[in-house]
């Protein structure tokens, strides 16, 4: 009775009420730190295959293109496996099957099996993840109709095709009719749709990575997709990196460099073209001929060459990955004037470094000899003896072995905060491992001759934005700091301006410090340039073939020791997207150091 | 009689809805206190995780195993200025399976012009960094190779170079340069220091 009435008080349902709300709170407040967010679900990435030329006929060399539509989900790495019918089509380098396998990412892995009639194709892209909702080509596979074969060339994904940590996907097979005019036919359907695409037929490595001397000219082909339709004008716009490309005649109009095929089928009257030093961006602008007042709409089942831009690389260009990819601002109008530009295709190459494999010829395994003309001098620079193990020596947690040296400041010094955001390669939301790590931020001015370093804990959001506060309590303010950014498995880098970006992830690169640090906090926004990740404990300021081992090593592992130093994307396992990740980054090598 | 249980009908009705109030305050209160044993039980985990961090690595065994000599590819081939010549790197690893190796060669600028480095082994990529007096080759065992690799004056990299005066000029392979180091490593991870050598070239 006594517990009725009190159950009855209405003093007692507001007690009840509130503890209903505090529930509710304390619930969103575990939730949000359990990591249970509501979030948009991404569509689910589809994979296709299309054909150039698009219709087929016997005996006719074409290439399979193998693309993918991201549908707004992000990955970087893709593992493809599809299957072929050797009774349908053939590749076009029967010698070296591998070869017949090209891609404007980087390709860990790209074989044929003639035993399982698979086409395997492994890469990654490194920077920015996959993402967007229009098709992309990831690989293009050189191919021939077999003579006399008729139907249909039939090509099916393998079940065990991957994207990213094997993501959800949809697979369609793509099925293509022998002598059809009637297009790509993918079972289920995406077509490819209208694009441009790149090609540097001068620097072109089958099966590998396309390298660029420095001083050397680089023709850059644009090409024109129109799919099935009728293209009556476009406007094409392509981003350089002028630290690392010039033009062949930079004697006066710079625009001279952008020359229009006479065959395109476009007017070369009415034409513009316009290089923007200032933007770093080439225009172009076409329109198809007339034929009295109407325009002649231009379609072809294949590639139309458009126009050659005449780049050069620099004399002084730094090593490094270069990607020549046009703004998706371009535009390919068809007869009602919509744009039906579906995407782009870009050209990576890699100036001064890197580079394609070639096979083996033979692999001799006789002991050298000492050939004639030549003067064998061995070095004798190791003690005899044998085998000496010799430990690295063993380094304070987190503490770098190339430690920069600390110059106090003359006079002056201040308590300087430095609110820094970060991005790390590979990572775009918050990882399922380690969600604060330690980052070492060094500071220099010239001006007041100050070098000084410390480590902060930096801890992500869902974006993948990495923030940490760094206190420096005896900094003199000055107007002319780089900042140094160096990451648990990153090479270090050099920044020099407060909200930096870059057109391609991996390029920015200065020398002049142009931030002003003042007493108090000062925000600084890194998060527009890729901490490259690949420097792999115990750190050395390289990523070199100890980093890629100790990835290649380690694949499939999820011991948390291991995870600590290998597990790049702190994704919670060594897998195939680390390693990619180490590659990436091989082409950049070393840290950023004081200049 | 029918009034007393018209009279303990609300009473009924009132005690059920008790018995449901006691119910969800019961709930409530697990609820509440299972949440903030788990938020805390996070935090701590953070705080674990945070150390975590700050374990000490295991550090790299270095090996002083193996050997890497140069040689010129054809042994026949005289060496002319302005005209290419392949030089071989033979690999020794000591009955190591090697994963991957960094090379470091070392020459005057005035004398080569390294023109490409060539894998001699199918299972290894080559990435290359090139410098005015100096110029890196690193390789890496492919993913998909499962064969051991272990090299027994074993050639795995062909340099193709262009001498650029005549008489005698000395490629070289350099134990260490500035933060760079000729090393091997194996399955296992252990760094492999290899014995390194020159090659003296009489270009005509």
């Amino acid at each position: 009775m006594i517990q009725s009435k009190l159950f009855s008080n209405p003093n007692y349902r507001k007690v009840v009420i509130i503890l209903l709300i505090a529930f509710l709170a304390v619930s969103i407040v575990a939730l949000r730190q359990i990591g249970l967010r509501l979030r948009a679900a991404p569509g689910i990435p589809t994979l296709s295959f299309s054909t150039n030329p698009s219709t087929l006929q016997e005996g006719q060399n074409f290439d399979l293109m193998l693309q993918v539509n991201p549908n707004n989900a992000s990955f970087y790495a893709f593992e493809l496996y599809a299957n072929y019918d050797p009774n349908q089509v053939e590749f076009q380098n029967p010698t070296n099957l591998g070869q017949n396998i090209t891609s404007s990412f980087i390709l860990i892995k790209s074989e044929v099996d003639t035993s399982t009639n698979t086409i395997t194709v492994v890469g990654t892209k490194t920077g920015s993840a996959f993402s967007g909702s229009t098709n992309m080509e990831l690989a293009r596979v050189k191919m021939r109709v077999i003579s006399g074969a008729s139907g249909s060339v039939d090509f099916n994904w393998s079940g065990i095709t991957k994207l990213g940590s094997n993501i959800n996907k949809e697979l369609i097979d793509g099925s293509f009719q022998i002598g059809g005019g009637g297009g790509i036919v993918p079972t289920g359907g995406v077509p490819g749709g209208p694009d441009f695409n790149l090609d540097i037929p001068s620097i072109t490595v089958p099966g590998g990575t396309s390298v660029a001397a420095r001083g050397e000219a680089i023709d850059v082909q644009v090409f024109l997709k129109t799919d099935t339709q009728q293209v009556k004008s476009v406007d094409f716009v392509l981003p350089y990196d002028d630290s690392i490309l010039t033009f062949q005649d930079d004697s006066g109009d710079l625009s001279q460099n952008i020359e229009i095929d006479p065959d395109s089928g476009f007017n070369t009257q009415f034409v513009i073209k316009k290089v923007d030093t200032n933007q770093k961006k080439i225009f172009l602008a076409l329109v198809t001929s007339l034929a009295g007042q109407d325009p002649v709409p231009i379609n072809s089942s294949s590639d139309i060459l458009i126009a050659t831009v005449k780049f050069a690389v620099r004399p002084d260009a730094p090593d490094g990955v270069v990607e020549l990819v046009p703004d998706t601002a371009s535009t390919i109008y068809n007869m009602q004037t919509q744009n039906v530009i579906t995407c782009v295709g870009g050209y990576r190459f890699v100036v001064g470094a890197g580079g394609g494999t070639t096979p083996p010829d033979i692999i001799p395994s006789s002991y050298p000899t000492i050939p004639q003309g030549v003067t064998y001098t061995p070095i004798p620079s190791l003690p005899p003896g044998g085998v000496t193990n010799t430990p690295y020596p063993t380094n304070p947690p987190w503490v770098y072995n190339t430690p920069f040296p600390t110059y106090p400041p003359i006079g002056g010094g201040k308590t300087i905060g430095l609110d820094i955001s970060l991005i790390l390669q590979g990572i775009l939301t918050r990882p399922n491992q380690f969600n604060t790590i330690p980052v070492k931020v060094t500071v220099q001015s010239l001006f007041a001759q100050a070098i000084l370093t410390a480590t902060a804990n930096f801890s992500v959001d869902n974006n993948g934005i990495w923030t940490g506060q760094v206190t420096f309590n005896n900094l003199p303010e000055s107007d002319d700091y780089a900042v140094y950014i160096k990451g648990p498995k990153h090479l270090q880098k050099r920044i020099c301006e407060s909200a930096p970006s870059e057109v391609f992830p991996g390029n920015y690169s200065c020398t002049g410090g142009l931030i002003t640090l003042q007493a108090g906090s000062n925000s600084l926004d890194f998060s527009g340039v890729f901490q490259l990740a690949g420097d792999l404990p115990s750190q050395d300021g390289l990523v070199n073939s100890y980093d890629i081992s100790l990835v290649r090593n380690n694949l499939g592992n999820t011991d948390p020791s291991v995870l600590s130093m290998a597990d790049l994307n702190f994704d919670g396992i060594v897998d195939s997207q680390d390693y990619s990740l180490v590659i990436a980054s091989v082409a950049f090598r070393s840290d950023d150091t004081l200049y | 009689m029918q009034d007393q249980a018209e009279n303990t009908k609300p009473e009924v009705k009132s005690s059920k809805k008790d018995s449901i109030l006691r119910l969800i305050t019961v709930l409530v209160a697990v609820a509440f206190i299972f949440l903030l044993f788990l938020f805390f039980q996070l935090r701590n985990k953070k705080q674990i995780q945070d150390e975590v961090i700050i374990e000490q690595y295991p550090t790299p065994v270095i090996l002083q195993i193996g050997s890497l000599t140069l040689q010129k590819s054809d042994k026949n081939q005289s060496a002319e200025q302005n005209k290419a010549l392949n030089i071989d790197v033979l690999a020794n690893s000591g009955e190591k399976s090697i994963v991957g190796y960094d090379l470091v060669f070392t020459f005057t600028e005035d004398e080569f012009e390294v023109l490409t480095a060539t894998s001699l082994l199918e299972d290894f990529s080559l990435y290359r960094i090139k410098e005015k007096d100096y110029f890196i080759v690193t390789g890496a065992k492919k993913l998909d190779t499962i064969a051991s690799a272990i090299f027994d004056n074993t050639p795995v990299l062909r340099l193709t170079l262009k001498p650029k005066k005549k008489g005698e000029l000395t490629l070289g392979l350099a134990n260490n340069l500035n933060k760079e180091r000729t090393q091997m490593v194996d399955e296992d991870t252990q760094v492999l220091f290899p014995q390194v050598s020159e090659l003296k070239i009489d270009v005509k």
